[in-house]
């Protein structure tokens, strides 16, 4: 697994928990960063091409499940996680579902353990056969 | 409404979740504060097992389908089981043969869920929880389905009773969110149902919750 396979972007519109997640994830050996918007996480997508991208759902502006089907066509190597506290993001996946995009999410609070599993079976999952 | 509450205590949840991890697994933190911060993390996940189970996420919850209550009780109950098994209390199923209703499977068995671990603290050892599922009849001659848990256990006072449906009002001293009756309220309300609770200080209490019978079902039979 190279550097680059080890990267993630956190975007949560909640600065300390997008900020001590990336924490999280930087002191398991990743290279993390956070933003907090969908609009950021284009930018830095753009000009940084993380391996993975941890978003929460309902952002203001662009939404989490906007942002993942924009990296979905636009960056077809980057992975997407979706987390969310909300119980109303059934709807905006449906829909998504319909237009032919299926997206994992989690439903917070997630304690970190569980987290970095998952996020490290996405990354193992990604060097071995990319997405 | 739920969903928005659900949000507001999610979000923290998860800060702390994280700020109390990056506590413990600092390595400047001393033996006693990981001893402190590992109580934290069971806590933690008490609040967070409770918040799934009052403020319910998954795809089933939500998708609406023919269901027989009885069959929804019987799982229910049966997850109960060892815990009622352990307190010695005694569970009696009686269930007339009754129409399907259209609603949320999983919505549905957390509100029995809810109940029966109302009456489950509510009970002493070796007590009695009674589930009834039958028919009725509305006031303009409609076909129901009512469910009914009465308990044999401490009751409620008529001054509580007025606020059991209100957001964060608990009987219990200790572990209650306050959350659960709300919530059920809000999924009985949703699929067209009613929810009644009588009460007797030191005899029991009698939740029942009366359904509208699918039309497609009604139409069919």
């Amino acid at each position: 697994m190279t550097t680059m396979d080890r990267s993630i972007l956190v975007v949560d519109d909640e600065p300390s928990l997008a900020d001590t997640l990336a924490v999280i994830f930087q002191q398991a050996g990743y290279i993390a960063n956070a933003v907090y918007s969908g609009e950021e996480a284009l930018a830095f997508i753009a000009a940084r091409r993380p391996s993975l991208v941890v978003t929460d759902v309902i952002l203001p502006g662009m939404d989490g499940i906007a942002l993942a089907k924009t990296i979905r066509m636009s960056y077809s190597t980057c992975r997407v996680l979706l987390f969310s506290g909300n119980a109303d993001t059934q709807d905006l996946l449906e829909a998504a579902q319909q237009e032919g995009h299926a997206f994992e999410i989690l439903a917070k609070p997630i304690p970190p353990p569980q987290m970095l599993a998952k996020v490290a079976s996405l990354l193992d999952q990604k060097s071995s056969s990319p997405a | 409404m739920a969903s928005t509450i659900a949000h507001e205590i999610n979000n923290p949840l998860e800060t702390i979740g994280h700020a109390v991890y990056l506590a413990l697994t600092d390595p400047e933190t001393s033996p006693k504060a990981k001893s402190y911060l590992e109580l934290a993390t069971q806590e933690l996940d008490r609040v967070t097992h409770i918040t799934k189970q009052t403020l319910a996420f998954n795809r089933e919850d939500r998708t609406p389908a023919l269901i027989d209550l009885r069959t929804s009780v019987d799982s229910v109950v049966k997850l109960f089981a060892p815990r009622l098994a352990a307190r010695g209390i005694t569970v009696e199923r009686r269930y007339a043969k009754v129409e399907s209703i259209r609603a949320g499977g999983g919505e549905i068995q957390q509100v029995i869920s809810n109940l029966i671990s109302n009456s489950m603290d509510a009970t002493p050892n070796q007590g009695k929880i009674q589930f009834r599922v039958s028919r009725s009849i509305g006031k303009n001659g409609s076909r129901l389905v009512r469910f009914t848990i009465a308990d044999t256990g401490s009751g409620i006072t008529p001054e509580r009773l007025k606020k059991i449906f209100e957001p964060f009002f608990t009987t219990k001293e200790i572990v209650g969110t306050g959350l659960g009756l709300w919530i059920s309220k809000q999924i009985v309300e949703k699929h067209g149902a009613t929810i009644r609770v009588r009460s007797k200080p030191g005899k029991g209490t009698v939740f029942s919750i009366v359904f509208p019978i699918s039309e497609e079902v009604t139409h069919a039979g």
